[in-house]
């Protein structure tokens, strides 16, 4: 009676055992942990107050403290020491412990189902987040490109810029071209002005001539008036002298149409000059106008260009980091697994437990002079012998995943 | 600066005989003919200092002209100086292609 009041107040500390267990299992933070507690010090509980319970008979609930003696409760710590009988309730006692077992794995269950289940929506979410970051990095590299090289559209501030500057260019060269024609208009222009020059010399010299014609004419009146006072004898001087003037008279129309001559090439000279000054003086205010906008233009798509591009940069190494952290968090998910083939062992050592529990009561009686404990540890080894490996990864860090 | 446009032409007089050429406000066409004038007054090596301290207008006969003393000057820099030029006409003569040519000090 005393046996069985200290095998059941043994087992009352081991379920108390048990209880801290799972509450240090949650305080730990952990579902998992409360539940890998629970069934550790239910089975360490187990056997230790199993050792307890087989030295009795009794089934009496004993609801107050009894006094035992050292020896009968002392741990049964060494196999083979003595032979164990079980007590009478033994499998009213197995089948209440058995219910806790079996309470016990399905609450392992449950939360397998909801770490699963929650886990997998949060990878799915995960992953999609993950494709919506890859489509905005897709997008930002189309855009970069398209910036930068132009693309497929043949059209980017970089292409601008060069043509802005092909366009500056061919105005530098429609500048130089305008200055050397005017350069030409004004070698024509002093040509022209040399040739009005030469003309006037030619003025001076048909007025020499029209003098020369003017005395010649003068002279053949003289010889005309001093040969009609000769008489018949000066009538061959005459004729001469009349010879004379008329060819005073033809010199001094030559003069006459070499004049108007040159006062015609003079006016062509004067409109040659006019042609030549419209030609080359031109202002170029214009021009240097559009060249400094084309400048500024050039110089403000630069700056623009940079801008642009430095935040895409930085909007790409942002989606970037996101990316490389989404894909942190993606592989930390895959950690579940572990958890819930942890969960799945534990779910398998609480079976095995019941089980052994089960077979204890079938096999004790067929077992002979086997001592109990060692019946239980060969029978829960036997059980356990289904799932012999856990997995020791513990740790939520990058790198290869234990597989088992 | 009057100094050292004094100290520029002494140095360019002291290598071959120097041309100092000073333009009006308005270096266009009408003073075409004396610049002509100006510029044939030295002798066929001559160098020229072009002083456009004046100057405030250059059109394409100036510049024009311009080209013309560069080829007088058979394209040697070191025959051709420009002083008392402002960044608007060193702008313009940029674009024309001329500053290459002279040698110049910027007022």
């Amino acid at each position: 009676m005393e046996n069985s009041r200290v095998s059941h107040l043994g087992h009352l500390k081991w379920c108390c055992l048990m209880g801290g267990a799972a509450l240090i299992g949650l305080a730990s933070g952990t579902a998992l942990g409360a539940v890998v507690a629970t069934g550790l010090a239910f089975g360490v509980g187990w056997l230790a107050a199993g050792g307890r319970l087989l030295r009795g008979s009794a089934s009496a609930t004993v609801t107050e403290p009894v006094s035992v003696p050292a020896a009968e409760t002392a741990p049964c710590s060494s196999p083979g020491s003595s032979r164990f009988t079980l007590p009478a309730d033994f499998p009213l006692w197995s089948q209440h412990f058995g219910g806790q077992f079996d309470t016990t794995r399905a609450s392992v269950t449950r939360v397998n189902v909801l770490v699963q289940s929650g886990v997998g929506e949060i990878g799915s979410s995960f992953g999609a987040i993950h494709r919506l970051i890859q489509g905005q990095q897709d997008s930002l590299r189309s855009v970069l490109d398209n910036l930068s090289e132009g693309g497929a559209a043949d059209v980017s501030l970089h292409t601008l810029n060069q043509e802005i500057a092909r366009t500056a260019q061919a105005l530098n060269g429609f500048a130089r071209l305008v200055i050397e024609v005017s350069k030409l208009n004004m070698d024509v222009y002093f040509q022209v002005e040399d040739m009005a020059a030469e003309l006037a010399g030619i003025g001076k010299f048909v007025d020499g001539v029209e003098w020369v014609a003017k005395r010649t004419t003068l002279l053949a009146l003289n010889a005309s008036i001093e040969a009609a006072n000769v008489g018949a004898a000066g009538r061959g001087f005459q004729v001469v002298a009349n010879e004379i003037r008329c060819l005073a008279q033809r010199s001094r129309q030559i003069s006459v149409d070499i004049r108007t001559s040159t006062a015609a090439v003079q006016s062509l000279v004067q409109q040659t000059q006019q042609a030549a000054r419209q030609s080359a003086s031109q202002d170029l205010s214009a021009l240097l106008g559009s060249k400094s906008q084309l400048d500024s233009v050039c110089r403000q798509m630069g700056v623009l260009d940079a801008r642009i591009i430095a935040r895409m940069d930085e909007v790409a190494e942002i989606s970037s980091a996101i990316e490389a952290r989404t894909g942190a968090t993606v592989r930390s998910l895959q950690f579940e697994d572990i958890s819930r083939q942890m969960l799945d062992h534990v779910d398998a050592d609480l079976r095995a437990l019941s089980l052994t529990l089960t077979r204890l009561g079938e096999q004790v009686d067929a077992a002979g002079d086997t001592p109990l404990l060692q019946l239980s540890e060969q029978i829960l080894a036997e059980e356990r012998s289904t799932n012999p490996h856990l997995p020791s990864q513990s740790e939520l860090t990058a790198g290869s995943i234990e597989l088992f | 600066m009057a100094k050292e446009n004094q100290i520029v032409s002494r140095i360019v007089s002291l290598a071959v005989e120097c041309v100092r050429i000073e333009p009006p406000a308005e270096f266009g066409f009408a003073w075409g003919l004396e610049f002509r004038r100006q510029c044939q007054s030295g002798s066929a090596d001559c160098a020229y200092v072009l002083d456009l301290r004046h100057t405030r207008v250059l059109d394409t006969a100036a510049l024009g002209m311009l080209r013309q003393l560069v080829e007088r000057a058979a394209s040697d820099p070191q025959r051709l100086q420009i002083i008392h030029v402002s960044p608007e006409l060193c702008e313009l003569l940029e674009i024309a292609g001329l500053k290459p040519f002279f040698r110049a000090a910027e007022r």
